[in-house]
């Protein structure tokens, strides 16, 4: 079967029923991905991960992110049984929970993972990481440039404007120490896209009202991670660090179980 | 050793009897996004093609690489 445009099918099973899940996978990043956790999912169904919509997105970030990701699933007509969001992408997965709910689907299961609603940190965060990758081959006035930028994006709360400032910051990381590097154009400009398209996709969720969102979620927290959902559904804390949490063999017991359990509960629903 | 170990190696500057197939962003911390860019196109150069967006994004392993690599016939 046909996969809608905004999500990509993770392994290989053909099944009716999907999972849904919400991240931001950036080139040769370190965390682990919801790619992990096929295993915990595939004997019940497919799981679809989040494609980000085309870069620049419209104005009102979060809500072309959301048309991008809710109209084809709707169009689908696939049973979505649960919806995951890791970090940043849960904003969007507890939207997506409630929009399918008020479609007339079957209500889907919400699991968050190390949930977070991005500030302006986050996003300088993602710049100070890849300006990391290139600090041996920095001029001192790229450099003085770079933590200039950091500076104001974490001076301000807006981060929209936040966003702006180090999408222009990373492009002369492009222009300079990423073309000394070596990386001949098409991965500088893939560079240049991928970074845009985070930014989007954090400035959409960073101006989202997550705290408002009301949907009954499980949440599972690395050993470190700050609670960051009110009146949980259930709530686990593992003692594994973040960027391994959807790798871990407990991360995927603790989501086959709510997988188990739901579909248990739907049949007895339907029974 | 493989022609194939000594480009990951010199890439990731690691001695070439240290290279095996689950090194990986999660692994080693060189392995930075633009150390993935270095090595795909390393590979690209060497090995004479180019991997789609797709590709690149779903390389999470030294494994991943040379299946890509075996999936064209270019390595054993």
């Amino acid at each position: 079967m046909t996969v809608p445009n905004g999500w990509k099918r993770a392994g290989a099973p053909d099944r009716d029923d999907v999972v849904l899940a919400v991240d931001f996978e950036a080139i040769g990043r370190p965390e682990a991905s919801f790619r992990d956790l096929i295993p915990a999912v595939e004997a019940a169904a497919e799981l679809w991960t989040a494609v980000p919509p085309p870069v620049p997105v419209p104005a009102e970030p979060f809500a072309a992110h959301m048309q991008h990701w809710t109209a084809g699933v709707l169009e689908s007509g696939r049973n979505v049984v649960a919806v995951l969001g890791f970090c940043a992408g849960s904003v969007f997965a507890t939207s997506l929970a409630t929009h399918l709910r008020g479609s007339g689907s079957e209500e889907p299961l919400l699991v968050l993972f190390d949930p977070e609603r991005p500030t302006t940190t986050t996003l300088a965060d993602q710049l100070a990481n890849a300006g990391a990758t290139v600090q041996p081959l920095l001029t001192p006035n790229e450099a003085a440039s770079l933590d200039s930028s950091l500076a104001a994006a974490r001076a301000t709360s807006d981060v929209a404007a936040a966003a702006t400032r180090l999408i222009g910051a990373y492009d002369e990381l492009v222009q300079g120490p990423f073309l000394r590097a070596g990386l001949n154009q098409r991965y500088r400009d893939e560079l240049a896209r991928s970074f845009r398209s985070l930014m989007d996709y954090l400035t959409a969720a960073g101006s989202a009202d997550f705290a408002a969102a009301r949907h009954a979620a499980d949440v599972v927290y690395s050993e470190h991670w700050p609670e960051a959902v009110n009146e949980p559904a259930t709530m686990v804390r593992l003692p594994i660090e973040h960027g391994s949490l959807l790798r871990s063999d407990r991360c995927r017991e603790v989501l086959s179980d709510l997988l188990e359990r739901r579909a248990a509960a739907s049949t007895g629903a339907a029974a | 050793m493989t022609a194939f170990d000594d480009l990951v190696a010199s890439v990731l500057d690691l001695p070439a009897g240290d290279v095996h197939d689950d090194i990986g962003p999660a692994t080693h911390e060189a392995w930075t996004s633009l150390r993935h860019l270095q090595l795909i196109t390393a590979v690209e150069s060497t090995y004479g093609f180019e991997f789609s967006r797709d590709e690149i994004r779903a390389v999470r392993s030294v494994g991943d690489l040379r299946e890509a690599l075996r999936s064209r016939g270019a390595v054993r």
